[in-house]
């Protein structure tokens, strides 16, 4: 067939052609465009739809285990949970509501709980939308058992934090939670995503980027919808567990501790000077990180939130009061460094002691008599120290005492949000006050009250100071990061000196003398029944009520019969509880344990048979 | 005369028609299977029924001696006509439209098969009128044949099965010798209307600032001083011609009428295209204003063509369309399916096929016996070529989303069988091409 021959219509050939050229213009752009697309970008386009379809999603890596210093049980560690999932769009509209109410029933919640996690709007989402976690597995075994009636019902393993003793190590160890939106914010940077689980307080929080591992992730291929159609498991990262941590606290000193204080508001630590290891280190209220993650954990977590008390506060380390008595240790050292008065010089304590028109008593009404500086510490006479500080010593040297000591600055320690305490002088009173240094100020700065506030850590290293003639070492909570795997330490952390005090040695030697010498002969020598060869001193802080006083007891006392090795105790129970005069029983608990390598209840076992006639305070005892 | 026997075939013709319908087979299977290769359609083999009594049909029309629609033409048309009102009256809802016709699932769209029937009737009036086309008025008569099942449809809503009678209709009076500036003046003025239609919208939805002279579209008062100005300066013109007759003032009358016909279309097209059919447009300019929504067709379409490269994913390994990223699948977007699992090389022969039947459409045009003859073929012609250009070109995004299927390949009987009895006609013109 060929044009013009035998043509027989009188259409003109022109506009055809006309309307072929038309049609093979489009046509040619249409190749053209194809071949931009598919071969010249293809490459991008391809990369599209593989981002389209491809998600990948998180596999939470387990976090690492916190162990004591013993290294044998883990603190916290990873309890196998789970959690169920429901996936509303897989679910038939009408079945959804007694499908529902089902999973209420087997899982004891109410309907409405489910429905405010998956609110109407998201019943056409294909993604799984967790309803509940926390449970055993006896708990999902109704849940799978009737699987097939339940579509869109999955659940899977989700392992939750478990503190073997409870709240025993609640504000050293700390516990995680969900990462917040404002803590994402933060971190974003750092590889946290918005179902993070991070830490909150204590050493979780402190080294939560060694902990928590690294998240693994699974690739899968979804549908337009979401739904997934595929896994792709050659691809997928495995998660990596996180480091372990070893604490340099000591398990059974820990318990004995916590006990010793017993429920008082207050704190207790137990420090080695010879390396900063933090041995113990408690305070109360506590709470049990446990209960925040099973059943009504939301409920007793606002609980503790709520406890006007501070439930979350690590008071070893974040309390800051006035040393009190306990403070006479410091004016003893600088009166016998700075030789500003002969240590056998008496003063004569008449019950009172009057600067200007102010009149400063003395806690024995009709006064010491005649006193040196051993006896003073001893006997806790504020007069003797109420006449060192003002007319032999001076507001100068005292502040730069107490300042070389280490108050008024952090430690240090490797927890969170310690506080610093504050040591006021008269430059400090000016300019927050506007106002002039006083005498009188002197005169309460010299037995620990007035404006002056320590942590109960930053006494435990003024005594780890004269432990140690002057070195001390940076308080630390944590002593090695190990492997999760092959459990080879990582990172060993040495001692490290935190400062050496200016004071001789030979000071430092007559201070711990004269510490000994208290327990001997002082104010704690009713309660101090321990066989241990112990110091310490004695502090009680007057508060605006008569009948509430905050109760201090610093002290050492050698690890086991005959060995050089000291420990440091710190004990403070907050003027909040009933007056109990609980520092120095605490104190008398906690070095006899561990002087005897004791239980708690052996050590109140032995104290009982030992010194029954004397241990009336141990009545009230468990 | 074995030369005139009626198994003389131009078989190149049927070769690209099967090789389309084959191919429409394989995708529309490929469009049923899930990622899974789980097979949960069956429309491929509802199709293959289709196809097999379509057959018949098409060899029916093809032996059928075309001369005699000359006379049949007219009572058909108005056949459909009645078919199409029926339809509007007791026709199947379906998304929205009420196009369908027919018992149970069985159901056929008189829309198709009414662009055949007013190719017939229009070629007719186009053979004996064509030496008084340059009247306007017998243009406008041309026009209004078309005008009538174009607004049935529209009542259905239909906007893309009527819009296939636009280039059908100026193809088919352009060729039957038309002035080109009547043709011009439709498809000038029918630019102005789409282009003043959509810009309030791209105004505010992808510009995203105000523009002055946009105002004028939204301001009532400003478009009758806009418009009495236009139909003032036209009068000016048409005094202009009358008292000095310069050719020049036709040229101005005739941008004048271009003008303000698109600015009425205009109008009438905003009040009249719904939301959705608006925002089609727009999300053709700019598919992210609405990802999610308007604009998902056009970016997962153009995604799984994109991602086809030279050779493709392979039959039933499109990641696009089995994960069903790609709506209306076996439908209007089978060509990205095809695209994305036979690539380039696909795609290039589902052109190399609408080419042939193209140009061979346009060479039984060339040859055919008579005028009537040769304006059915470049009518059917028009057809394909509107349905495959814009089908195809929403696939790549070069088109704004009308749902028009691509003949022989997309699913749907109505469709098919539409395609295969117009061939059948290119077929019974090409076999009758001698004049004996």
């Amino acid at each position: 067939m060929s044009l013009g021959r035998n043509r027989s219509n009188s259409i003109p050939t022109l506009r055809l052609i006309v309307v072929g050229a038309v049609i093979g213009l489009v046509f040619f752009v249409y190749v053209g465009t194809l071949f931009s697309m598919q071969i010249v970008d293809g490459y991008i386009y391809a990369l599209r739809a593989e981002q389209v379809t491809r998600r990948s999603t998180l596999i939470a890596a387990p976090r690492g285990n916190i162990y004591d210093r013993n290294v044998t049980t883990p603190i916290a560690t990873n309890r196998e949970s789970f959690a169920v999932d429901i996936n509303p769009a897989e679910i038939p509209r009408e079945q959804i509501d007694t499908v529902f109410a089902s999973v209420a029933e087997l899982l004891g919640m109410s309907v409405d709980e489910i429905h405010r996690r998956i609110p109407a709007a998201r019943l056409g989402v294909f993604q799984p939308i967790e309803v509940k976690s926390g449970l055993s597995f006896a708990a999902i075994l109704p849940v799978a058992e009737r699987k097939n009636g339940l579509p869109g019902v999955s659940w899977r393993i989700k392992p939750v934090r478990y503190y073997v003793d409870g709240e025993a190590f609640a504000h050293v160890v700390g516990y995680v939670g969900d990462i917040t939106p404002e803590e994402l914010q933060v971190l974003f940077n750092r590889g946290y995503t918005a179902d993070s689980v991070i830490g909150k307080a204590g050493v979780e929080l402190q080294y939560d980027e060694l902990l928590r591992g690294r998240p693994g992730r699974e690739f899968r291929t979804v549908d337009a919808q979401g739904r997934r159609v595929a896994e792709d498991i050659q691809n997928s990262i495995p998660p990596e567990q996180g480091n372990d941590i070893v604490l340099t606290l000591d398990r059974d000193i820990q318990l004995l501790t916590q006990k010793a204080l017993g429920n008082r508001v207050g704190a207790a630590l137990v420090l080695d000077p010879a390396t900063g290891d933090i041995l113990s280190m408690v305070s109360y209220p506590r709470y049990d990180a446990n209960l925040f993650y099973s059943e009504g954990g939301r409920a007793y977590f606002a609980d503790v939130s709520l406890d006007p008390r501070g439930s979350f506060i690590n008071r070893a380390i974040q309390a800051q009061e006035s040393p009190a008595s306990t403070f006479k240790v410091l004016l003893t050292t600088a009166i016998l460094e700075n030789d500003a008065f002969p240590v056998d010089r008496t003063v004569n304590c008449p019950g009172y002691y009057v600067v200007g028109n102010r009149v400063f008593h003395c806690h024995k009404q009709y006064g010491h008599g005649d006193v040196s500086l051993f006896d003073a510490l001893a006997e806790s006479c504020n007069v003797y120290f109420y006449t060192m500080g003002n007319e032999y010593l001076g507001i100068e040297p005292l502040v730069d005492y107490t300042r070389i000591m280490g108050f008024g600055e952090r430690t240090g320690i490797d927890l969170p949000n310690e506080r610093a305490g504050l040591v006021p002088s008269p430059e400090w009173k000016e300019r927050v006050f506007a106002d002039g240094w006083r005498p009188g100020d002197t005169v309460n700065f010299s037995i620990g009250q007035g404006f002056l506030q320590v942590t109960p850590l930053q006494l435990a290293d003024m005594v780890a100071a004269i432990l140690n003639r002057g070195v001390v070492y940076r308080p630390r909570i944590v002593k090695e990061i190990r492997d999760p795997v092959t459990g080879t330490v990582v990172e060993s952390r040495e001692p490290e000196v935190l400062r050496t005090v200016a004071i001789s040695g030979e000071t430092f030697d007559l201070v711990k003398q004269a510490m000994e010498g208290v327990v001997l002969d002082g104010t704690p020598q009713v309660v101090m029944t321990t066989n241990a060869p112990t110091g310490g001193k004695t502090g009680t802080s007057e508060t605006a009520a008569e009948e509430r006083k905050h109760s201090w007891y610093i002290g050492f006392t050698p690890r086991s019969p005959g060995s050089d090795q000291y420990v440091v105790t710190v004990v403070w129970v907050d003027a909040a509880n009933e007056w109990d005069w609980w520092g120095p029983y605490a104190t008398n608990i906690i070095v006899h344990g561990i002087y005897n390598s004791l239980s708690y209840a052996e050590t109140i076992a032995d104290l009982r048979t030992r010194h029954n006639p004397w241990l009336w305070y141990g009545r009230g005892l468990p | 005369m074995q030369e005139r026997s009626v198994f003389r075939i131009d078989l190149l013709l049927v070769i690209a028609t099967v090789t389309l319908m084959v191919i429409g087979v394989l995708f529309i299977y490929s469009s049923g299977v899930t990622a899974d290769g789980m097979s949960f359609s069956r429309e491929w083999l509802r199709q293959l029924v289709w196809i097999g009594l379509g057959l018949i049909v098409f060899v029916a029309v093809s032996s059928f001696d075309y001369a005699r629609l000359r006379d049949l033409a007219p009572h058909i048309f108005v056949a459909i006509l009645l078919v199409l009102v029926g339809t509007l009256l007791f026709g199947r809802v379906e998304r929205g439209a009420r196009r369908w016709v027919g018992i149970g699932d069985l159901g056929v769209q008189p829309s198709e098969f009414a662009k055949t029937v007013t190719i017939l009737l229009l070629a007719r009036f186009l053979e004996r009128r064509r030496h008084s086309l340059h009247n306007p008025l017998t243009f406008a008569a041309a026009m209004g044949i078309v005008l009538v099942p174009v607004g049935l449809i529209l009542l259905q809503p239909d906007l893309g099965t009527a819009l296939v009678y636009v280039p059908i209709f100026l193809v088919m009076t352009y060729t039957a010798g038309a002035k080109p500036s009547y043709v011009l003046f439709i498809l000038l003025s029918g630019v102005i209307m789409v282009v003043l239609t959509v810009l309030p919208a791209w105004e505010s939805l992808i510009h995203g600032a105000e523009v002055p002279v946009i105002s004028v579209l939204r301001d009532q008062r400003l478009l009758m001083v806009v418009i009495a100005g236009l139909a003032a300066a036209g009068l000016l013109a048409v005094i202009g011609l009358l008292v000095i007759k310069r050719s020049y003032f036709r040229w101005i009358i005739y941008g004048i009428a271009v003008a303000l016909t698109g600015l009425a279309g205009s109008i009438l097209g905003r009040r009249v295209l719904r939301e959705y059919q608006l925002m089609r447009l727009i999300v053709f300019l700019d598919p992210n204003v609405d990802p999610r929504g308007a604009g998902w067709h056009i970016i997962q379409s153009v995604t799984a063509v994109g991602s086809g490269g030279i050779a493709g994913k392979g039959w039933l390994r499109g990641t696009q369309s089995h994960l069903q990223y790609l709506p209306e699948q076996s439908t209007d977007f089978i060509f990205s399916i095809l695209a994305e699992e036979w690539g380039f090389i696909g795609a290039l022969a589902v052109f190399a096929c609408f080419s042939i039947i193209i140009i061979r459409g346009l060479l039984i045009s060339a040859k055919a016996k008579d005028d009537f003859a040769s304006l059915v073929a470049i009518g059917i012609v028009a057809m394909f070529f509107f349905h495959s250009a814009v089908n195809i070109g929403m696939a790549i995004g070069v088109m704004p989303i009308t749902g028009i299927p691509l003949p022989f390949v997309s699913y749907g009987g109505s469709s098919l069988w539409n395609g295969l009895i117009a061939v059948g006609l290119l077929m019974s013109i090409y076999h009758r091409r001698f004049r004996y």
